[in-house]
């Protein structure tokens, strides 16, 4: 999978067909997942910092999948986008179930069962994207519809036409939105004097 | 396909162990049990037991005894870890009854009811009936209450009840979980055969489990002692024990249960009974907290009783049963003169699964241990 993935390089496409049966082929999402498994799980952990969450909720991206593969367009959008927009949503509805759950139960839930070797991996995984996590961090302050479309252009590293599609905009907006939040984020960076990496990963990309 | 910008150097792929250059242990077993979803929504009535169950139980609670194991969720955590007082002297292995026998053990522990029922049996003939004498033995049960630095060790038997390659496993798993939940607890898995313990997605695995150390969770990590990852918890989130069930009510005591561990809708009954035995089979639970629960059952409606049925190990005893989905059962065995949980056991009746046919659990083991891995 590896060899896949190459920085500024191309993935080949899983067929649009092979995608349209993961929902009821197993073979067919084995070949979807073990092209997407490793971009997804990176999304995530760009993310989210700790290994069992990331776990959980790349199981939850794939699920996702497998319950809505019949929505996908392969006309509209490449499969990495669309997976992108699903992993988008799975981790807010995270956020939110995590902080209404805490709030109402205070009790758990179970996690997916790691060992030490899982873990190890997912946390090197989780700090290869350090930079990423703090760049999404340094983007907080923008407002959610100018974030959302620069997060996965400048950092996860879809075109524009293709983050929009994660989003479910149409391009032209995308753009618009793309455009703003570029000077906005300049300008928030460049008040805000700091030492991390995030900033320059941005100014980089943005 | 667009591109994928890498934001920082390349990380290693390849996963020790799977054979399969190129995905980590778990994107493996993660692979499997995805798969076995997909093969699930295949299946002409999709009665096979997948990992969504696993994944909504993550997210929310477990309800159901499905295949757990390396990389399923366990979602088994309830309850409130509160003030608890000594009872064991320090560093003694207090063996608990994994069997009611012994008898009076009165107690004032969590959950006692202000009266209890008259204790003795009635003849079995329906589902209350044989929970009402499942909870007079469990009255009867000595009561116990853990030290908070203890750990509620478990020892239970799975066979077909873990995700296998090949559809068919034997595992024992041991678990220690803190009494306070402020200590990281542990988890291992033991394959008793050849086949299992050779399967790529199972074979012997161990790990340590978090921790609620001040209200956040602690994670633990290899090679330290582990790190605060931030997220809020209550010490409920990993302890063993639950002093705080509502057992005086069973209409409540339902409510909380399903407030947190519902995965099937309609499948209240299946639900509560799944809760029950995740409950009885990983966690301490008090002799009234498990009469109460054995109460709430007995009101349950769609539970069924099965006259005679088997454990795994071929033990038999009267059954209550359940239809957690289309085709899907469980059944929770007791002991038909005394009435004594002796285990569980799954019915998957789709052959074209490639799941388990039939597997369950049996508890072999319930003690208080001073650490986690301490053997009682």
């Amino acid at each position: 999978l590896t060899s896949r993935i190459v920085a500024g390089g191309k993935t080949p496409r899983a067929p649009a067909d092979c995608l349209a049966r993961i929902g009821d082929d197993p073979e067919a999402f084995e070949a979807f997942y073990r092209e997407h498994v490793t971009p997804v799980t990176r999304f995530v952990a760009r993310r989210v910092a700790d290994p069992h969450m990331v776990a959980d909720l790349t199981a939850e991206v794939f699920l996702a999948a497998i319950d809505s593969a019949h929505t996908y367009r392969p006309d509209r959008a490449p499969q990495v986008a669309w997976l992108y927009g699903i992993a988008r949503n799975v981790i807010a509805g995270e956020s939110r179930r995590a902080a209404r759950e805490l709030r109402a139960a205070g009790r758990s839930v179970g996690r997916r069962i790691l060992d030490d070797d899982d873990i190890a991996r997912l946390e090197e995984r989780i700090d290869a994207e350090g930079p990423g996590r703090a760049a999404c961090l340094a983007l907080a302050r923008l407002p959610e519809d100018e974030r959302s479309v620069l997060e996965l252009v400048a950092i996860d590293g879809l075109a524009v036409k293709d983050a929009a599609a994660a989003l479910g905009i149409r391009p032209g907006a995308a753009r618009v939105r793309l455009h703003r939040a570029r000077r906005n984020a300049r300008q928030d960076l460049v008040s805000r004097a700091t030492a991390t990496s995030a900033p320059a990963l941005l100014e980089s990309k943005i | 396909m667009s591109t994928i910008h890498r934001p920082t150097g390349p990380v290693d792929e390849s996963g020790p162990g799977t054979g399969r250059p190129g995905l980590s242990d778990f994107e493996e077993r993660l692979l499997a049990e995805l798969k076995l979803t997909v093969a699930e929504r295949a299946a002409p009535d999709g009665s096979r037991p997948g990992i969504r169950e696993q994944a909504t139980a993550s997210r929310g609670g477990s309800r159901r005894r499905v295949p757990a194991g390396p990389g399923f969720s366990r979602a088994r955590r309830l309850g409130l870890a509160g003030a608890v007082s000594a009872v064991a002297a320090a560093g003694v292995v207090v063996a608990l009854a994994a069997a009611p026998g012994a008898p009076a053990g009165r107690s004032a522990a969590p959950g006692a009811p202000a009266s209890r029922p008259a204790a003795s049996f009635v003849p079995a003939a329906t589902v209350a009936d044989v929970l009402h004498n499942a909870a007079v033995a469990a009255l009867r049960l000595p009561a116990r209450t853990p030290r908070p630095n203890q750990f509620v060790y478990t020892k239970v038997e799975e066979k077909n009840a873990i995700l296998s390659s090949n559809g068919s496993s034997l595992a024992v798993t041991r678990e220690w979980a803190s009494v306070s939940g402020a200590a990281f607890g542990f988890w291992q898995l033991t394959p008793l055969d050849a086949a299992t313990r050779a399967d790529p997605y199972v074979g012997a695995r161990a790990s340590r489990t978090a921790a609620c150390v001040n209200g956040r969770l602690k994670v633990p990590s290899k090679g330290s002692s582990g790190s605060t990852n931030g997220q809020r918890c209550s010490p409920s989130l990993v302890s063993g024990y639950f002093p705080q069930l509502p057992t005086h009510d069973p209409a409540a005591l339902a409510r909380y249960l399903l407030k947190g561990y519902q995965s099937s809708p309609d499948d209240e009954a299946g639900n509560l009974l799944n809760v029950v035995w995740q409950l009885m089979s990983r966690d301490y639970l008090t002799p009234p907290q498990l009469a109460a629960l054995y109460n709430m059952l007995a009101r349950t409606p769609t539970l069924t009783m099965v006259p005679q049925v088997r454990n795994i190990e071929g033990t038999a005893g009267v059954g209550i049963r359940s239809s957690l989905d289309k085709g899907l059962y469980t059944t929770v065995i007791f002991n038909p003169r005394t009435f004594a949980p002796v285990g569980m056991i799954l019915h998957a009746p789709v052959k074209e699964s490639g799941m388990p046919q039939n597997g369950g659990e049996t508890l072999l083991k319930l003690a208080f241990v001073s650490k986690a891995g301490q053997l009682p």
